[in-house]
């Protein structure tokens, strides 16, 4: 339902056998998009560094300096446990891309997986298929996942795994949409002409073309993904202590937002600044892919 | 129109038939029984003599689709169970904090639109300046930010550092309109910015799509002015497809609200259904997430008809 201006179902397949190729000079090509893979990239290599650029162990207590404002000795100030506010959102980098990342990856293949299968198909199977992601989509995601969090209970797996469970159904649209429009293309006609099977013809001539919607929906899964783990790790069911995240670090920053503004603001930043990144990466490629946006309407 | 409304109706049935399986599983998959998860404090569990009793107290003794039609059956009727943190009614529940929910709601939806589409014809118009890239970049931060996180940001700005509004708590309308606003001003900025900036990216999507259509060249060719165009030709066709962002965003309120009335000590629906979820008070939960997806489902079903009478392609596709 509603799909009549889905943002990414509105995609156009690039009717190029080098997809991802294309994908990338649209990334290249636009600014916000330049923008958000220059962080990303930044974040990525501050999730892999951060036991070598952290300057303390995130773990290490000194209770003589709880709540400590910034200084020379600690950049960012200290928590309520006196750990070292900077290197714990450096190693909180670390569990909200894991999160991000594998949470949007376990969607798509399995979205993809079920939407390639649905398009092809078609008929009442297809048609099943799709009210079944219709009544899913029918929970705002986060309402959704909070409540499977709490009847699996709190942790980080079960937060990706609640997420898997809701987030197959966006990437299960996007493919069936472009798998309904790569099928009746001539060379899915001509393969299933010279007799290639199903699935053959679905995995070797459909997916590659359905790929770059996917990827930017990918991208922007990831960052969804980010708010939603730090959203239920501030409400209290996400991560558990000790370990650090940006969600857990500004719930209890929350508490503490008069005396030390930094502890709670600063990981706000920091989830801010990822998932901005990961929509500029995936939504400058999307306008660039968008057929009816390309065309420059405005006389100037 | 007949059809085509016929269609989407017995579409939403479908769907409507499958959410409220799903809510039903949902519920049953809290390891044990969620009843007995959520009494385990109050009840003696050790006892097969209680467990037996609060089991059959609450059908949990029945075959699971014995349960599932009686549950129905009691929830069509308006009979939502009884709250166990609290021992309310539900539905009285809901009742009493939805007025709070749809002020927050309104609010939320006026802003939103109050920013959103100026900001996205802005940005349509002047494509590719800088003032575009700002309007750009503002409605993906609007869209990034998330509420928690502008919430406190807000409160720490104006009402720990310069205190004009209160940093929490609810003041009905009854107890005076002015001090009612300054307790909402901050929820309803943070609950409608998200709205607000996915309007704007939608608004400056769908006009750069109208104004590169031949009727506009055409428009053009006339003679008419630039300023001709864009309004009498451009603007009207260019917001059918707002209607369906404003439906989409729906589901994001419902959502942010939940953090929103929580940080802001709002006595609405959402701070009601985080405590549910914490307390695994399920019929609570049951009901929120059976009322939250009904709630988008009827926007959604409503958009869609209203885009096919706007747009006469869509019902023709249908």
């Amino acid at each position: 339902m509603t799909d009549a201006v889905h943002p990414v179902a509105v995609i156009a397949p690039p009717r190029s056998r080098n997809g991802a190729a294309a994908l990338l000079r649209a990334v290249v090509r636009n600014r916000l998009a330049r923008v958000g893979l220059v962080i990303v990239v930044a974040l990525c290599a501050i999730a892999i560094f951060a036991p070598v650029l952290a300057p303390y162990s995130p773990y290490d207590q000194d209770l003589y300096r709880v709540l400590a404002p910034p200084s020379t000795v600690h950049w960012l100030g200290t928590d309520n446990l006196g750990r070292d506010l900077l290197s714990r959102l450096l190693f909180g980098t670390r569990v909200s891309l894991f999160v991000g990342v594998v949470s949007s990856l376990i969607s798509a293949v399995v979205g993809v997986v079920i939407g390639l299968f649905s398009g092809f198909k078609g008929g009442a199977v297809d048609a099943l298929i799709m009210r079944v992601t219709d009544a899913f989509l029918c929970f705002p995601p986060l309402i959704f996942i909070l409540a499977m969090s709490a009847v699996l209970g709190p942790g980080l797996q079960n937060v990706m795994l609640s997420f898997a469970l809701f987030g197959w159904t966006i990437f299960a649209r996007i493919a069936r949409g472009q798998v309904l429009l790569v099928r009746e293309l001539p060379f899915v006609e001509a393969a299933r002409s010279v007799g290639i099977p199903p699935m053959r013809i679905m995995y070797r001539h459909i997916l590659p073309n359905i790929a770059p919607p996917v990827l930017v929906a990918i991208s922007i899964g990831i960052g969804t993904a980010i708010l939603i783990e730090s959203g239920v790790s501030f409400l209290g069911l996400g991560v558990q202590p000790p370990l650090a995240s940006w969600g857990k670090e500004l719930r209890v920053g929350f508490t503490y937002l008069s005396a030390a503004p930094l502890f709670s603001i600063a990981p706000g930043v920091m989830i801010s600044l990822a998932i901005t990144a990961f929509n500029f990466l995936g939504d400058g490629p999307r306008d660039a892919l968008d057929p009816r946006l390309r065309g420059d309407g405005v006389r100037r | 129109m007949g059809k085509y409304i016929g269609i989407r109706l017995a579409h939403a049935l479908v769907v409507l038939a499958i959410v409220v399986v799903l809510v039903f599983v949902i519920a049953r998959l809290i390891p044990g029984d969620a009843i007995m998860a959520a009494m385990a404090g109050s009840v003696d569990l050790h006892d097969p003599s209680v467990v037996a009793k609060v089991r059959h107290q609450y059908g949990l003794d029945q075959p699971i689709f014995v349960q599932f039609a009686v549950w129905l059956g009691r929830f069509v009727r308006g009979d939502w169970g009884t709250s166990i943190g609290t021992g309310e009614r539900v539905l009285d529940m809901f009742a009493r904090r939805l007025p709070v929910t749809l002020e927050l709601f309104l609010g939320a939806t006026v802003w939103s639109i109050a920013v959103g589409i100026p900001a996205g014809i802005i940005g349509a118009l002047k494509r590719n300046s800088t003032l575009d890239m700002a309007v750009t970049a503002g409605a993906m931060v609007g869209v990034s930010v998330p509420a928690f996180w502008e919430a406190i940001v807000l409160i720490y700005l104006f009402a720990v550092l310069l205190p004009v509004f209160p940093p929490s708590g609810y003041v009905p309308l009854s107890d005076g309109w002015l001090a009612n606003l300054r307790a909402m001003v901050l929820p309803t900025f943070v609950l409608g910015t998200h709205s607000g900036g996915l309007l704007a990216r939608y608004v400056r999507s769908s006009l750069l799509e109208v104004l590169g259509q031949d009727f506009i060249r055409t428009a053009r060719a006339k003679g008419f002015s630039e300023t001709a165009v864009i309004v009498k030709h451009a603007l009207k066709p260019s917001m059918i497809p707002v209607v369906t962002v404003i439906g989409l965003s729906w589901g994001g309120l419902l959502a942010g609200a939940f953090f929103v009335e929580v940080i802001f000590a709002i006595p609405g629906l959402g701070r009601m259904s985080v405590e549910a979820i914490f307390q695994k008070d399920y019929p609570v939960m049951q009901a929120t997430l059976i009322v939250v997806s009904l709630n988008v489902l009827l926007v959604n079903v409503l958009v869609d008809i209203l885009y096919g009478y706007l747009d006469p392609r869509v019902r023709v596709r249908g």
